[in-house]
């Protein structure tokens, strides 16, 4: 019944989907445009790159600035508005991408001419454009004659060894411009930073359109639950964890010398966790966060990389996996029931000392349920093996589970 | 039991499979989407560096000489990575080559220093720390690499690379992690690592008494009780085009070594517990494929996984020493003892992901996957023993339950399949205002249907802890006596499973410029198969606030409501399973049986609850150099239940500063504090009346007791950098305090039976606590661009007191028997001078 449920709000959603891909498309508001670009970038630029920025609307053909608003940029692309012809069919106006980073790169991204010629720019009322120079891709050697240190940095980066040595698509081939857009408004003018995609804190990028500038190379694989995932709903930026312009990990151009670094820049209460008695080795630098999290948005809240907490324990745990003949209820719902994978202060990960971890749920008839006291310890006046050692688990030994015939209490 | 692969033949293939499959296919290292450890690093170099290398005292930019992250926070200062050299016979090569290698010292290392090398090797002696080869054609864009860590050590690692950037790579590993559990382990068997564990000279089986135990163990020199954790792997990725990736990635980890287990003979006032070694001989195969596919629009990925787990030592035997506090002559006391270990086991995964752009404004993500876990071991006998056992008014011949005959099927046939399927929808329903649906439906089921019967005896049940229970407790010999009163067995296993649907409804809100307020409600139900409730509905509401693009810094904030309220509690959901559902069962007594349970406790899984969650994140840049951040969270959980776990309560705050004077000087500190409580109330069962209830004769309110369990965690973190030229240094210090109080209260010596007065029990344990201090210095000289020296130096102390273990030795405890394995206090000092040379 659920399944035909699902099935049902799947169709639903598809065929919503469907129908608004159908609706006609509205002409642009450019003025309304211009409004929302000014409000978008106070506080962030001064009052001359604000005009800028409406001069550039302004001298947008319309189709240009239906494309870079349409296809997810938070405002008028650069390349958008410099490289791109007007399409003869043009996709409605949304401005949302600015909070939903989904941004799907206009057909610019995939052939980036630095000669392509500028698109008409015919509204009469903006005089500014008439004078406004044309932006083109400069060249890796113009950006280093001021960028030295960073080409040193980069030079040893996947990103560099692609883009240098075999890249496989014309943008690949701009390096530097490749991410940071077409250079040559920002050589005029390298004092103003809207001239140019960056991906730092000073940046006057916003961070849905850094996103969606990494995205249009890396969307989809292990990205493809990215959008709405709690990374990016906290408005993270690609470049939080990432830094692609240097290697300071030997893996995945994080953003710290490796990936743990690069989590517990925001999850410091796991950083305290994993420092506790018992804990996996991940500060021994033989275990990362994302052995079992996926970081960059999965099918759980948590950005597990399995679809389940167990599936993910399974994973290195495949002894405790089963199934068994007799298994322990809380066990195969979830390992979090008993375990805090990121660390405990009792043996073996446990949220809570045994026995009293045991007796939050069990109280038969016989022994499960009477209170150990410090007079059951090794040297008290009662030794009790419920308290000594593994307490309950020195006879229930099999608690994950037993394939034992005569394993019904976990004893065998 | 199924064979497995010898050791090199598997790592061989696992090394070399992908080469034998198509090339158009993989997965490449650091792959967020698949599951699996591997890669670089260990004590030695914890943040897994392939190479060791000096800062770089010109930084990220000589025209922004301190960057931030979007968040606001700075990045680090930069390593000098070494440039590749020029091959002199062919230009279009480059290469570059590299070792460290040195004397390593750990002084203070003793006997009890276990925990010191838990996860890695503190070997004394000369060490190879690193070394490597790279090689790449600027030309082609072909590149190989090669390089390993910690040779020959416990915790090594090696990794070899070839491809072409850009179009595929192929991988192989081999990844070496120790994990030490004592080096105090005094066995009273012979046979510590197989699946025999016999008696040593000196005891008898089931005749020895405590003080031929206590001599024996007092005789046994200590024993290191280890796993160590191998694997090898490969994989290969390969990129079609710009839309179009395949992988494959394949791994074989084999575990070995031994660690403490136990087992018993009697019931916990019988005694006669002992604890044991167990064999741990592990292999596990990991397969996984698939294609990624992308384009503007539209992408794909569709994977299989395949995980297969096999055991070579499926149960463990072993002597018993006979320990008992049963005085009754002439009772049966089991000779040997037979415990199952770990299934062979198999497990298949199905999964494809779409996301498709629907049109500028709406957005459809999908997933589907379908996973199988199978295992059909064979199954063993109900019992080990073959004597007669006179148990209340029937005679239990061990004779008829030692056999494979014993049983209602030969194999465990136990099956579980899983449908997990999410569907979500995007709509943007103007620029401010974002909605999201999503629904998540996950059924379990499990197919496991096993009966315990004995069709030589015609009866229902097993043999429980080998017939040790028998002759002393009828009622817990495990054999469903159909003349018996009171003969309740359990004589099915339970298929637990769960089904969830998860409906999800989220709408993303931009206040301002700078703000942004995303809320959320999600409505779980989740069905149980076997469980106290039938179904469960959880009703969760989530706002969060975050900021971003002030100059002053971020801030997050969120906060989560939850509150789940399930159907009826039943406190014995498990009457289907035990012989009372058989027909001809006697109750106990004519008015039925003792309440299975007490009816007022709720399993806090399925119970009725009421949860709050607050976080909070701010990171504030105080000064272009400097930062502060600050976070915090506190998690409430209130149960509904005046008996069982009742509420938690769990709260942390971490203070953290960043100062970059300058890429050459730099300190970074923080401070976490974090505070977890729970609170428990049980009553201690008499077993008599039949009534559940808090109050009856079964559960009188004179045995209730409470527990609370209090813990508080310091965790401090500093690190210092400075480079004076050629020589920097580097330090680390991190300092972790935890302390566990757990206290309790009782309403009369009932709680534990009588068996101490008031006074002999207390009002609380001793307290749990964990205290770490660890310091690390790095002195390097870079002596030339090639050859540089570091002079290593680390302290480590780490206390652990339990009162679990406190006292506890090896040999016997009031008829049980130990290892003497316990938490082990060490203090070492480790130097090092190491030098490494780069060509």
């Amino acid at each position: 019944m659920r399944r035909a449920i699902v099935l049902a709000l799947l169709l639903a959603c598809g065929l919503a989907g469907l129908a608004q891909a159908e609706t006609p498309v509205l002409p642009p508001d450019q003025a309304a445009l211009r409004d929302e670009m000014a409000r978008i970038h106070a506080g962030h630029v001064d009052a001359d790159a604000l005009q800028r920025i409406d001069s550039d609307i302004a001298a947008m053909p319309a189709g240009a600035a239906h494309m870079g608003m349409a296809t997810g940029a938070p405002y008028p692309s650069l390349k958008a508005t410099q490289f791109t012809p007007a399409p003869a069919a043009q996709p409605p106006t949304s401005k949302w991408t600015r909070l939903a980073s989904y941004a799907p790169d206009s057909p610019r991204a995939d052939t980036p001419k630095a000669d392509t010629p500028k698109a008409e720019v015919s509204k009469p009322d903006a005089p500014k454009a008439e004078a406004k120079p044309q932006r083109t891709y400069v060249g890796r050697e113009t950006c280093e004659s001021c960028h030295q240190q960073e080409a040193t940095n980069w030079a040893h980066t996947i990103h560099a060894k692609v883009f240098q040595q075999n890249p496989r698509t014309e943008l690949q081939a701009q390096n530097c411009e490749a991410c940071h857009g077409p250079g040559s408004a920002h050589v005029e003018d390298p004092s103003d930073l809207t001239t140019i995609i960056s991906f730092s804190k000073k940046s006057k990028t916003p961070v849905a359109e850094q996103n969606g500038q990494c995205l249009t190379c890396h969307a989809g694989g292990q990205r493809i639950f990215w959008h709405d995932s709690i990374h990016d709903s906290n408005q993270l930026g690609c470049a939080d964890c990432h830094n692609p312009m240097t290697t300071f990990g030997a893996r995945g151009l994080t953003a710290r010398e490796s990936i743990n670094e690069t989590c517990f820049q925001c999850h410091k209460a796991q950083h305290a966790e994993f420092a506790r008695r018992s804990h996996m080795p991940l500060l021994e630098g033989k275990l990362s966060c994302t052995d079992c999290h996926n970081p960059h948005g999965s099918t759980t809240a948590p950005l597990l990389k399995a679809d389940s907490v167990n599936e993910v324990c399974f994973t290195c745990h495949a002894d405790k996996r089963g199934p068994f003949l007799f298994e322990h209820a809380p066990v195969r719902e979830s390992c979090l029931n008993c375990h805090s994978p990121h660390g405990s202060n009792f043996e073996n990960l446990l949220n809570a000392p045994r026995p009293v971890l045991c007796q939050q749920c069990h109280s038969q008839d016989g022994h499960p349920g009477s209170l150990l006291t410090a007079g059951n310890m090794a040297r008290g006046p009662m030794p009790d093996p419920r308290l000594i050692a593994t307490s309950c688990q020195t006879c229930h030994v099999n608690i994950h589970g037993s394939n034992s015939p005569s394993g019904a209490r976990f004893e065998r | 039991m199924r064979p497995r692969l010898k050791t090199p033949t598997r790592w061989l293939l696992a090394a070399t499979a992908p080469l034998a499959a198509p090339l158009a296919v993989t997965a490449a290292q650091a792959d967020s989407g698949t599951t699996g450890y591997g890669g670089p690093g260990n004590v030695l170099n914890p943040t897994a560096q392939v190479m060791n290398r000096a800062r770089d005292n010109d930084g990220l930019s000589i025209i922004d000489d301190v960057t931030r992250t979007p968040t606001g926070l700075m990045y680090p200062v930069p390593f000098r990575t070494p440039d590749m050299t020029q091959s002199q016979s062919d230009p279009d090569w480059w290469t570059q080559g590299w070792f460290e290698a040195g004397i390593m010292g750990t002084f203070g290392q003793d006997s009890r220093s276990a925990a010191l090398n838990e996860y890695g090797d503190w070997k004394n002696g000369f060490t190879v720390t690193g070394l490597g080869f790279s090689a790449e054609n600027r030309k082609t864009a072909l590149h190989a690499s090669a390089y390993g860590q910690n040779l020959g050590r416990t915790d090594q690692y090696y990794q070899v690379d070839v491809g072409r950037y850009g179009v595929f790579d192929l991988q192989a590993y081999f990844d070496s992690i120790p994990h030490t559990f004592s080096t105090t382990a005094k066995s009273l068997w012979d046979g510590a690592g197989t699946g025999n564990l016999t008696l040593r000279g000196g005891l008898t089986p089931g005749g020895s008494t405590p003080a031929q135990v206590n001599a024996v163990a007092a005789a046994v020199g200590p024993s290191t009780l280890r796993i160590l954790r191998e694997k090898a792997g490969s994989s290969l990725t390969y990129t079609a085009d710009e839309h179009t990736e395949l992988f494959l990635k394949i791994s074989d980890e084999q575990r070995n070594g031994t660690q403490p287990i136990s087992a018993t003979f009697g019931y916990p006032f019988q005694n006669g517990a002992t604890q044991l070694i167990q064999p741990i001989h592990y292999q596990t195969v990991d397969v996984t494929g698939g294609v990624r596919y992308k384009e503007q629009n539209f992408q794909a990925n569709l994977a299989y996984a395949g995980s297969f787990f096999r055991n070579d030592i499926l149960d463990l035997t072993w002597q018993n020493p006979g320990l008992t506090s049963n005085t009754t002559p002439g009772a049966y006391i089991p000779q040997t003892g037979r415990l199952s270990l770990a299934p062979n086991n198999d497990y298949h995964t199905v999964k494809g992901d779409l996301a498709v752009q629907l049109s500028p404004a709406s957005r459809f993500t999908a997933s589907l996957s379908y996973s199988l876990m199978r295992q059909d071991d064979e199954l063993q006998a109900p019992s080990t023993g073959a004597g007669l056992i006179t148990s209340g008014a029937n005679t239990i011949n061990l004779g008829q339950w030692n056999s494979a005959s014993a049983l209602s099927q030969p194999t465990a046939n136990a099956a579980i399949n899983i449908l997990n399927a999410v569907a979500q929808y995007h709509y943007t329903v103007s620029p401010d205002l974002g909605l999201t649906v999503e629904v998540r439906d996950r059924d379990e089921a499990n197919r496991t249907n096993y009966v315990a019967y004995n069709p030589q005896t015609g009866q229902y049940g097993y043999i429980a802890i080998d017939g040790g229970l028998a002759p002393f407790i009828p009622s817990l010999s495990g054999i469903y006596q159909a003349n018996t009163p009171g003969s309740l067995v359990q004589i099915r296993n339970m298929p637990f499973a769960n089904n969830e649907l998860q409906a999800t409804v989220k709408a993303a809100y931009r206040l301002d410029t700078h703000w942004k307020l995303d809320l959320s409600y999600e409505n779980d139900t989740i069905d149980h198969t076997v469980r106290e409730i039938a179904d469960a509905h959880d009703n969760i509401a989530r706002l969060q606030v975050s900021t971003t693009g002030y100059e002053w810094g971020t801030a997050r904030l969120s906060y989560e409501f939850a509150r789940r309220i399930g159907s009826d509690y039943q406190s014995n959901p498990y009457t289907p399973y035990y012989s009372s559902a058989l027909p001809g069962y006697i109750p106990a007594t004519p008015a039925g049986d003792p309440a299975f349970a007490l009816a007022d406790l709720r399993k806090f899984d399925v119970a009725n609850r009421t949860e709050h969650v607050l976080r909070g994140q701010a990171n504030y840049i105080l000064s272009p150099r400097s930062d502060l951040q600050l976070t915090g969270s506190v998690k409430v959980d209130e149960y509904d239940a005046a008996y069982g776990l009742q509420a938690t309560h769990a709260y942390d705050v971490t203070a953290a500063y960043t100062y970059q004077m300058s890429a050459a000087t730099t300190l970074t500190g923080y401070f976490t504090y974090q505070n977890q409580d729970r609170g428990v109330a049980n009553i201690n069962a008499t077993g008599s009346g039949t009534s559940g209830s808090a109050g009856s004769a079964g559960y009188p309110l004179a045995n209730g007791w409470t527990e609370t369990v209090g813990s508080d965690n310091y965790t401090v973190g500093l690190n210092a950098h400075h480079s004076w030229g050629v020589i920097s240094l580097n330090a680390d210090y991190t300092f972790t305090r935890a302390r566990t109080a757990i206290d309790y209260a009782f309403a009369s010596t009932g709680a534990f039976f009588n068996s101490l007065t008031p006074a002999q029990a207390g009002s609380s344990f001793p307290d749990i606590t964990y205290d770490s201090h660890a310091l690390q210095t790095d002195v390097r000289w870079q002596m030339s661009e090639e050859l540089s020296y570091r002079l290593y130096y680390r302290f480590n102390y780490e206390r652990v007191v339990d009162f679990h273990y406190t006292g506890l030795t090896a040999g016997a405890i009031n008829n049980n028997t130990y290892l003497g394995v316990v938490p082990e206090t060490y203090t070492v000092q480790t130097i090092g001078l190491l030098v490494q040379y780069v060509f």
